[in-house]
């Protein structure tokens, strides 16, 4: 008996992501993000196992350095929910959004060194380590980072 | 048809017009045309009926009335004239009056159709059943072809029980009919098979619907009445193969399984669980033969067997309402242990292994735990195991933080807890999880109102109403009874009987208005062809007050007006004397001073109501010139100050009491409230009628102890009374007494027998408690108090419930159903029950109480500016408890008052002030003349007479002043030629009921209260005006207008189309400096701490000075600088509300400004404030420094206060 869909974010249900953001995340988000977040349309959404919500993706578009590319802000799932496919439908889901756009340079991300569950799930969907960020978080420790990127090979 | 009374051939014609005008609701057009005949023939009957029918639609009721009334007075004889008048009757809901006047038309016109038809109607309606049947015969006999002719006139004998007729009848029509595969056939063919089955005539019903299958269409409804039919011959072979065809249809129906179990003549429980076994393997998805068996069986192995499989098939399925399906089981212990066993073997099971146990082969998805754990929790808070519970439903809310049903549950054990504010809490959260889910905005509110928070219960409720209405004015419009009800029980808890009452009456409205509402459905549904459901309408009509929505709101109004039988209004406003004596002179002094407040604002009040009404009126008088279509007759507005004040309580008892005894005498509550009600009244037989029906009732052990009460204190009664009453009714009571006390044994006696018997339950406790005190009252005062505070939390045995609990509390505080008791006994009662109820709010300290109910109201997702009222709440807590002087002890707080402040640093209007306040001692008179020395001085160059100049070059001056004690306020703006602003401004405070009076207006107004007229172009600003004249009329206030102000002078018009965004910058006046800004503004504290504050301001611009605000009980405020932008924001009253919820002076202005430059951040301004301990500060922003001047009694002139600003 598993079901696994995704749902849109909308302000009725925006609590919720927080919710679960709150515990998945080790840092916080002011309420700018989640404000800015109702505006993504599909680049956000919740992940839905047996009608409950379990994860969540938000992510932008980056136009820095001349590139357009877009940026995994959060991914994330509940922990007793997790290894049941709801991280990779999640990533598939924004994978495909790229690939139907057709014009991003790549995507990319940051995860904190010692986060080898997601460094090794990124690793699965073609993701690299491509630098490594000294000081990246201010509140957490370990404080760097690793930039996983997964590149298109267009433009 | 001719009138006694005809008219020549011209008018006849315009008499036609008038009815065809009519017709077509061309009012207006109709009067015209009557104006037209009666100017000739100005008596004429017929004519002035008509105006009065038209008048009548366009809602000048009284008006038409009277003209309807002459109508028939000149024409007795007329048809028109008395079918005009009915119909008014019928208007104004007066039936019975109305169907004599269609009957004397009649006379005059015996086979008019419309009146045969409009009498019909009414006589449906009020159920004159036979008048019914007379009228259908004759409409039949007038119109044979017709349809609606046949089966009204059966359906009259139907509703009169009168079978053979009403068949005879129909079966003649039907045979007249050629059978059409249609709607209406079917339908009419289902009636007459209702009218088969209700006259139990079972044979001929099957026999008709056999004939007519293939013309039924609803096969539903004919498959399940042939079944009944079945039943009833006792064929229950065939029945069981019907419901056997029913139940593939619907699996999930369980009357269906009961019938078919009933057909089958199931002998013991190994059969039916056998019956439901096959069952549940052909329907593998319905829950019904899965669950029934648990219901069933006693054999606990086989029970344990069937629970299993049933709960593993719900846990895994995820059904959250699973614990209120299984509820019904908890009756029995051993299933209840069962179940407990199962499921935290489930628990344990799940947590390590993931699966149910270690013999299943699947691993369970993370759901079923989450499921297991909501599961425990609402079991554990069934057992009232709170704590257990608590750490479930913790659990669960770590485990997946986002199922929003969780919360609901938390709020839920908090509730059954007590603790009702971390209930709205918890609700809260659930609700801004899912705010799209009405179904949680509802909980959510009704949680609010259970802990009294009726205005955030509204602000919650408003997320599903319609925006452009008032939310409660949408509820009511909505019907929305439960929020109404709660509502009421809300005021009444908090001792607002008048708006708990205004709720009651409104729930009691809408089952009036249900009831009129059948009137549209006599004609529709007969020409609908929906006949079942017609009659199946008038029968649930004629019970609707039996509805749980009635006997609720019904028992609340019942409840409040016994209330104020006992201790009317004036006298419960009078409460707060209570213990005086151990007041010392300056708190009683206090309250004293807050007891004529309290009638000032009572009389205030009421004096507004009154103005309120006085405008509605007004403004429905103008509704009413033009032509609008208002059926409804007008009701009388229920304003809670009338409702509050009945002229005699018990009487109005009667709206709600009646129906409750005609409707739910099956509720033992009804009769105990109607016992209450008789013996205030002193109704001896009714009292018995009372004690009868509830002994004839089973009772729960509260009810059993409530019965004893009533009769106790009948008897108690009884013997003082009996030597008043007359011989027969003497007879009857002691007759019946015999049944009632056989053993015919003293008050005492009984009371000693029913505690020896039921001393294990706190319910009977209290009632014991209340007869012994009732048949003693000196002398048992201290015995039946101690035996309510005197229980024992460890004694097993003893069970109290948390209502009861609250009910012996509220007996004994509030209610004084004890005499007056030492606060001491009340306290002890109190920790008492709160050592059962530990986290129940209303068992903590006022103190407690406050701080819960505070740290409650900060975490809402409302915003927290609209959670005022604050201290309100807090007073209200304090009433409930009567411990005011408990309270007053205890806040200590350091008083600085007399104070004078003044937002600039005037030093001299300071002292004026303050010596107008020591001799005077009146804040408003020190205000005011404080002020007005500024005026004269001319403070600063921009506060009164020749100040800065408006565009016209003349100087118009703006005031405001304000009284904390009455809450009253006067202002005035534009002011013209008149120098004393600050004085006109007092009044138009006490000479008008104005608030505000502008320019000429303002001007006349104070030149009738005897002001001077002056010539205000003052040298200075003359000079002034002039070179703002050079320099291009710079700096301005104009914005959006061409030519572009800030290069050019007027005369300026506006421009269109604004892009706002653009301008938002330059809203804001950039040009206010410190020579240029706004006002002076005055507060004063006299030595009894009433306050008052004043503004005057020859303005920046003509509006009135954006901020002055004071309320008595809390502090004042007022403000400086940019008073456009201040207008926008009321900083003032900010200010003062956020001091009423405990920020300082400084945090409050601080706090305000803050919001200010958060939307416009050049603004320039200051804000001062005073709490009313008379602790003062201030805030700032846009300049340096601000410099703000205060007098206190510490020194012989006055202080400049300094403050750096943000
Ligand atoms: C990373 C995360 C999103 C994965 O979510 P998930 O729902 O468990 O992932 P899936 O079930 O879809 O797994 C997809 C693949 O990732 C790999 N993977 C996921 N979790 C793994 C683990 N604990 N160990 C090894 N591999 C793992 C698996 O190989 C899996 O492939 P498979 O199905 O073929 O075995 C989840 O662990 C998480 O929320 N972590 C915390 C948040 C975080 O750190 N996010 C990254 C920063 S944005």
């Amino acid at each position: 008996m598993q079901s696994i869909d995704l749902g849109d974010i909308t302000v009725h249900n925006i609590k919720q992501l927080k919710k679960l953001n709150q515990v998945v995340f080790p840092v916080s988000y002011n309420d700018k993000f989640y404000k800015d977040v109702l505006d993504l349309g599909p680049l956000a959404k919740l992940a839905y196992f047996n009608d409950i919500v379990v994860g969540g993706v938000c992510c932008r578009i980056d136009l820095t350095e001349n590139k357009r590319r877009l940026y995994i802000m959060t991914l994330g799932c509940l922990q007793p929910y997790r290894k049941y496919g709801i991280g990779r439908m999640l990533l598939n889901h924004v994978l495909n959004y790229c690939e139907k756009d057709g014009n991003f340079e790549s995507v990319y991300l940051h995860v904190q060194i010692n986060n080898e569950v997601a460094i090794e799930f990124y690793k699965k969907f073609g993701f690299e380590i491509v630098e490594k960020k000294e000081q990246y978080y201010k509140r957490i420790e370990p404080s760097d980072a690793f930039v996983l990127k997964k590149s298109f090979g267009k433009k | 048809m001719p009138s006694s009374n005809p008219l020549p051939t011209q008018e006849a014609n315009l008499f036609k017009k008038i009815l065809r005008c009519y017709e077509q609701k061309q009012y207006r057009k109709a009067l015209q045309h009557v104006k037209e005949i009666l100017k000739k023939f100005p008596d004429h009957g017929e004519t002035l009926s008509m105006k009065g029918l038209i008048l009548n639609y366009t809602n000048k009721k009284a008006e038409a009335f009277e003209c309807a009334q002459k109508g028939l007075k000149n024409d007795v004889r007329s048809h028109v004239c008395w079918h005009v008048y009915g119909l008014l009757q019928r208007a104004d809901r007066k039936y019975d009056e109305a169907i004599k006047c269609y009957r004397n038309a009649l006379r005059w016109d015996p086979e008019n159709l419309q009146i045969l038809r409009d009498l019909s109607l009414l006589q449906i309606q009020i159920r004159d059943l036979e008048g019914y049947r007379d009228t259908r015969y004759q409409l039949l006999q007038l119109r044979p072809t017709q349809r609606v002719s046949w089966i009204g006139y059966a359906m009259s004998y139907h509703l009169l029980n009168d079978y053979d007729i009403a068949n005879h009848i129909l079966e003649e029509f039907c045979k007249t009919q050629p059978k059409t595969v249609d709607f209406e056939m079917s339908e009419l063919l289902l009636y007459q098979n209702m009218v088969y089955q209700e006259a139990g005539l079972y044979e001929r019903s099957l026999k008709h619907l056999e004939e007519n299958k293939k013309y039924i269409l609803d096969k539903l409804r004919l498959e399940e009445k042939r079944a009944f039919a079945f039943i009833k011959l006792k064929k229950l072979s065939e029945a069981a193969k019907i419901y056997e065809d029913l139940i593939e249809r619907n699996p999930d129906n369980v009357t269906y399984f009961k019938k078919l179990e009933e057909c089958l003549n199931l002998e013991n429980d190994e059969e039916r669980l056998e019956f439901y076994k096959k069952h549940a393997e052909k329907y593998p998805r319905s829950d019904v033969p899965r669950k029934m068996p648990l219901v069933f069986l006693n054999n606990m192995s086989e029970f344990k067997l069937r629970l299993d499989a049933y709960l593993k098939r719900a846990f895994t399925k995820g059904i959250p309402p699973l614990f209120k399906e299984l509820k019904c089981l908890y009756t029995n212990e051993n299933k209840l242990k069962a179940i407990e066993e199962k499921v935290l073997s489930f628990e344990k099971n799940l947590e390590s292994i993931q699966k149910y146990s270690g013999d299943c082969e699947q691993k369970e998805s993370p759901t079923t735990l989450l499921w297991v754990y909501y599961y425990l929790a609402q079991h554990f808070d069934y057992l009232k195991q709170t704590n257990k519970a608590l750490d479930y439903i913790n659990k669960a809310i770590e485990y997946t933080p986002t199922l929003v049903e969780l919360y609901m549950v938390k709020g839920k054990i908090y509730k059954h807890a007590g603790d009702l504010y971390e209930a709205v809490r918890w609700l809260d959260e659930a609700q801004s999880l899912d705010t799209a889910d009405r179904f949680i905005n509802y909980k959510c509110s009704k949680y609010m109102l259970r802990a009294n928070m009726v205005k955030e219960a509204e602000e919650i409720a408003s997320k599903f109403t319609r925006e452009s209405s008032h939310p409660a004015d949408y509820l009511k419009e909505m019907q929305c009874m439960w929020y109404e009800t709660e509502s009421a029980n809300a005021y009444k808890r908090m001792g607002k009987f008048g708006e708990a009452l205004k709720k009651c009456h409104q729930v009691e409205r809408h089952f009036q208005e249900i009831i009129e509402d059948q009137f549209d459905f006599h004609s529709y549904c007969m020409r609908k062809m929906t006949l079942c459901s017609y009659v199946e309408m008038l029968r649930l009509e004629d019970k609707i007050k039996s509805h749980p929505f009635f006997f609720r709101a019904a028992k609340t109004a019942i409840e409040v007006y016994l209330r104020l039988h006992d201790r009317p209004m004036s006298e419960v406003e009078n409460e707060l004397n209570v213990n005086t004596e151990n007041l010392t002179p300056s708190e009683l002094k206090k309250l004293k001073n807050k007891q004529k407040k309290q009638q000032l604002k009572a009389q205030q009040e009421k004096e507004k109501q009154e103005q309120l009404e006085q405008k509605k009126k007004e403004l429905s008088k103008q509704k009413n010139k033009e032509d609008v279509d208002v059926e409804q007759p007008t009701e009388e507005e229920l304003l809670p100050e009338k409702l509050e004040r009945p002229e005699n309580a018990l009487e109005e008892c009667n709206r709600f009491l009646k129906p409750l005894e005609e409707f739910a005498s099956q509720h033992l509550e009804t009769h105990y409230l109607g016992f209450e009600v008789y013996y205030r009244k002193n109704r001896p037989l009714m009292m018995i009628k009372a004690l009868k029906k509830m002994n004839s009732l089973e009772r729960t052990v509260k009810q059993t102890a409530k019965f004893h009460y009533c009769l106790s204190k009948f008897l108690l009664k009884y013997s003082q009374i009996k030597e008043t009453l007359n011989e027969s009714v003497r007879a009857v009571v002691e007759n019946e007494l015999k049944n009632l006390n056989p053993s015919s044994e003293s008050v005492e006696k009984m009371n000693e027998k029913f505690f020896k018997e039921n001393s294990n339950t706190y319910e009977s406790l209290i009632e014991y408690a209340k007869v012994l005190y009732d048949s003693n009252p000196s002398q048992n005062q201290a015995k039946a108090l101690d035996l309510l505070t005197n229980v024992d939390a460890k004694n097993e045995k003893l069970s109290i419930s948390y209502p009861v609990a609250l009910e012996a509390l509220t007996l004994v505080a509030e209610a004084e159903y004890f005499g007056k008791c030492d606060a001491k006994v009340v306290e002890s009662l109190r920790s008492k029950l709160k050592s059962f109820y530990p986290i129940a709010n209303i068992f903590h300290t006022t103190e407690e109480q406050a701080n819960q109910l505070l740290s409650c109201m900060q975490v809402l997702s409302i915003n927290s500016s609209q959670v005022s009222e604050l201290t309100d709440k807090m007073e209200i807590l304090m009433n409930v408890l009567k411990i005011l002087v408990f309270f007053l002890k205890l806040v200590k707080f350091s008083s600085n008052y007399p104070i004078v402040l003044n937002t600039w640093p005037f030093t001299n209007a300071t002292n004026k002030a303050w010596d107008i306040l020591l001799k005077t001692d009146d804040p408003l008179k020190s205000v005011e003349s404080g002020c007005s020395e500024c005026e004269e001085l001319r403070c600063d160059g921009t506060v009164g007479y020749g100040g800065s100049p408006d565009e016209n070059g003349e100087t118009t001056l703006d005031a405001l002043i304000m009284d904390g004690r009455t809450h009253d306020a006067g202002s005035v703006a534009g002011l013209r030629r008149i120098k004393n602003v600050i004085s006109v401004a007092r009044a138009v405070m006490e000479h008008t009921k104005h608030t505000l009076l502008v320019g000429d207006l303002a001007t006349q107004f104070a030149i009738d209260m005897g002001f001077q007229q002056q010539d205000l172009h003052y040298f200075d600003s003359l000079e002034k005006y002039i070179i703002w004249l050079n320099n291009s009329c710079q700096p301005n206030f104009r914005l959006n207008v061409y030519p572009d102000p800030e290069k050019f002078c007027g005369p300026y018009k506006p421009i269109k189309n604004l892009n706002f965004l653009s301008n938002k910058e330059k809203r804001l006046n950039k040009y206010v400096s410190k020579k240029l800004h706004d006002t002076i503004g005055m507060i004063a504290i006299n030595s009894y701490g009433d306050i008052s504050v004043g503004t005057s301001t020859n303005g920046a611009s003509h509006k009135i000075p954006g901020g002055a605000y004071v309320d008595n009980d809390v502090g004042a405020a007022c403000g400086t600088g940019d008073g456009d932008t201040l207008m926008k924001f009321l900083p003032s009253y900010q200010v003062v509300e956020s001091m009423r919820r405990g920020m300082t002076p400084s945090e409050a202005t601080n706090d305000a400004i803050q919001r200010i430059i958060k939307k416009k951040p050049h603004f320039m301004g200051a804000l001062i404030a005073a709490d009313k301990y008379g602790n003062h500060g201030a805030s700032c922003h846009g300049l340096e420094y601000f410099e703000y001047s205060y007098r206190t009694n510490q020194s012989r002139d006055a202080e400049i206060g300094r403050v750096k600003c943000i």
